[in-house]
């Protein structure tokens, strides 16, 4: 009876005592943590990827703020109410297209408010030169009445173009 | 007596003959107010006044503080050869806002005296 209580003792051996134990927990652990480090590694791939697609979107944003940056300086002294009007709303258009995602960040707030303050001034100034019939007499008027405003704008878009360019090359 | 001495005087000659009557100015747009006369040598001029607000932001202590200006700018042009004879702009010369201003309201004014008198004329008629 003792004998078979022994044979019985040694067959029954507690399972985490058993080489299949330790063999299935390791294997367990190291998918375990296999999963964790995938996880790890595909979330850094992720915001590295995001981070790529912006830099190449705030190039290219910034790209368009160098060429409306080029159409502001090459403003001609007889340009007429109509021309003017129409490049005032192209502009227009386009800054608050490239910069109304980022009216909200803090490094870019003040900056694109004082660019979306100076196109209604601009606007403003343009509608005290809008003419009263169709003959144009005095022909650099409207020079006279944008000229200032279309230049504190190109300052305005270079400052935050430099901004963008910090974003981009990480100075931070 | 320098230019700039006789640029005044000849500014408030224009005045006086506005004031008189005696120039008929027009307006091309509600800012930009002018005259289209012949010159000693019968050359046409184009005499203009132009007024030009604007708001001008400067930094306070890292504040940005907004401020209206007005300022005027006064030109004579031969619009055949295209020629600016002068130009005078009461910004970069403050000491010509006064009478560049006087010059614009007095002018300003003969023009919507001419308007009123013109619907007058017309109601008298009706």
């Amino acid at each position: 009876m003792e004998e078979i209580l022994i044979e019985i003792q040694k067959v029954n051996v507690p399972f985490w005592k058993t080489f299949d134990f330790w063999l299935f927990l390791t294997i367990g652990l190291s998918s375990f943590i296999a999963s964790i480090k995938a996880f790890i590694e595909a979330k850094a791939a992720k915001t590295a990827a995001n981070e790529a697609g912006q830099t190449v979107k705030i190039q290219t944003i910034t790209i368009e703020l160098s060429e409306i940056i080029q159409k502001l300086d090459k403003l001609e002294t007889n340009i007429e109410f109509s021309d003017a009007r129409d490049f005032l709303s192209e502009i227009n258009r386009r800054i608050k297209r490239l910069t109304s995602p980022f009216k909200k960040e803090d490094n870019y707030e003040e900056v694109i408010a004082l660019i979306y303050e100076t196109l209604d001034i601009t606007k403003d100034s343009l509608t005290a030169v809008r003419p009263l019939d169709n003959e144009t007499i005095v022909d650099n008027a409207v020079y006279f009445a944008v000229e200032k405003h279309f230049s504190d704008l190109g300052g305005l878009l270079a400052e935050l173009m430099g901004y963008f360019e910090k974003r981009t090359i990480k100075l931070d | 007596m320098d230019a700039k001495q006789e640029y005044i005087i000849i500014i408030t000659e224009f005045i006086n003959k506005t004031s008189a009557g005696n120039l008929q100015w027009k307006k091309q747009n509600p800012s930009t107010l002018y005259i289209e006369t012949v010159a000693g040598g019968n050359e046409p001029a184009v005499i203009s006044i132009q007024k030009i607000q604007e708001r001008r932001r400067e930094r306070v202590e890292d504040r940005v503080r907004t401020t209206n200006v007005e300022y005027y700018v006064f030109s004579v042009k031969k619009p055949l050869s295209k020629e600016l004879v002068i130009q005078i702009d009461s910004s970069s010369d403050k000491s010509y806002h006064g009478i560049l201003s006087e010059l614009f309201q007095v002018a300003d004014y003969k023009i919507e005296k001419r308007s009123i008198d013109f619907l007058r004329g017309i109601m008298d008629n009706l």
